[in-house]
């Protein structure tokens, strides 16, 4: 998800356009635990407001975002240095929208940036699961988790095959449980070599019309 | 008995003939004294409303002006500090650890949005013109209303309209449209268009390290 990055440079640089070479690659195959889900079977609506900063090997950059389920809809908006839209990102059931305001086009799928939101936030073991550490096989995928007081503090997620080599780590300070977000969490891109801290600003639960 | 016939003279005069058409606010006469004051101090509360999202982005702050260079300081203290200094043509912006600058000239749009506030309190007409069609109504007792509407095609594809509204000096709110639907309202206390800074003042409210 060099996605990410390149986006938070460019919002809040909005300068010079960045050399921009070919799509990256997504890291070997795809795997099922890597299918991007429908919101519909995402859980409960709610809307979290964050403050993403994202660290790679050429710099810092930090923006302000909203990620809401709300409706069968995941969207996902990130602001501008102005602080009106520089892109919004919605998924609604397998289909994936970019609406971008940015100086110039996104050099990579949006949906590499859904992955990452899915494996973060709805993705690993159906939980919640006793303390201790879990493990568990998911296609070519070694995910790990560890919960503590009822909470999960980290998941981790590893290809059997070591292609591409490293892990992918999600640290939940605090904790994720059933009330809500923690106040940051780490995520840790080992395949494509940057961090997303993501801290929470807000976070609300939204009470979806109930179908009659 | 003197303090009284004083302030009946005074009600006499305000309700004769002429006397509203000399108060009457024009956008020259509102920016005129816009530009004589010696600076100013506000908090804010700002609402965003994002055309996709259920809820509003809120933040809250403090904001200071001082003319002659223009400088414009915006403090946000909530949800989570951060800061952003117009001047000398630079934006410069401080979130957590972090400063980034940018050049407002080279940003037609990041110069329209900041002008829209900047040249309204600098009493700036030629520059507010340039980038928006401003049209003043004036209201009861000194209240009044400009609305901006972009006139250069960069910014016309992100911004509908701003409306300003305050009485006398004093701006009240703001309201932002964007083409997207989305609407940022900005409401202003507190307001002190009576503000002075001295050297220490300055160079303690307008900075970012």
């Amino acid at each position: 998800m060099r996605g990410a990055l390149v986006i938070a440079a460019l919002l809040a640089s909005c300068g010079p356009p960045r050399p921009a070479g070919p799509p990256p690659e997504y890291p070997g195959a795809l795997t099922p635990s890597e299918a991007i889900r429908s919101p519909r079977g995402l859980g409960d609506a709610f809307a979290l407001e964050q403050r993403v900063e994202a660290q790679y090997p050429d710099g810092t950059q930090s923006f302000r975002a909203v990620l809401q389920l709300n409706q069968g809809q995941l969207v996902l908006v990130g602001f501008g240095p102005h602080g009106g839209r520089g892109f919004v990102l919605t998924q609604v059931g397998g289909e994936v929208e970019m609406e971008s305001h940015l100086p110039q086009e996104l050099p990579f799928p949006p949906d590499y940036m859904l992955r990452d939101i899915q494996r973060v936030w709805f993705g690993g073991l159906q939980g919640p699961l006793p303390d201790g550490e879990h493990t568990e096989t998911v296609g070519r995928e070694e995910i790990v988790e560890r919960w503590e007081g009822g909470r999960l503090m980290e998941r981790t997620y590893r290809r059997l095959d070591g292609e591409p080599p490293g892990e992918l780590r999600a640290t939940y300070e605090g904790g994720l449980g059933p009330e809500g977000p923690p106040p940051r969490v780490v995520w840790d891109n080992g395949w494509f070599g940057y961090r997303l801290i993501l801290a929470t600003l807000s976070h609300q639960r939204l009470t979806e019309p109930t179908a009659d | 008995m003197t303090r009284f016939i004083a302030s009946l003279a005074l009600a006499v005069a305000a309700l004769a003939p002429g006397a509203a058409h000399a108060q009457e606010v024009t956008l020259s006469s509102l920016l005129t004294r816009f530009s004589e004051l010696p600076g100013m101090e506000a908090r804010f509360e700002e609402e965003k409303q994002i055309a996709l999202l259920a809820v509003p982005v809120r933040s809250e702050g403090r904001i200071w002006f001082a003319p002659g260079p223009a400088r414009l300081m915006r403090r946000v203290t909530s949800p989570e500090p951060s800061a952003a200094l117009i001047a000398n043509g630079q934006l410069r912006m401080r979130s957590g650890e972090r400063t980034e600058e940018l050049s407002i000239r080279d940003n037609p749009v990041l110069h329209g949005f900041v002008e829209s506030f900047r040249a309204v309190l600098a009493g700036d007409q030629e520059t507010l013109e340039r980038f928006y069609e401003a049209e003043l109504t004036a209201g009861d007792a000194e209240g009044w209303e400009i609305v901006l509407r972009p006139r250069n095609d960069a910014l016309a594809r992100f911004v509908r309209e701003i409306r300003m509204r305050g009485h006398g000096v004093v701006i009240e709110s703001m309201d932002m449209v964007e083409v997207s639907g989305d609407r940022t309202t900005t409401r202003f206390s507190d307001v002190n268009t009576q503000r002075r800074y001295s050297r220490a003042d300055a160079q303690r409210i307008f900075r970012i390290p």
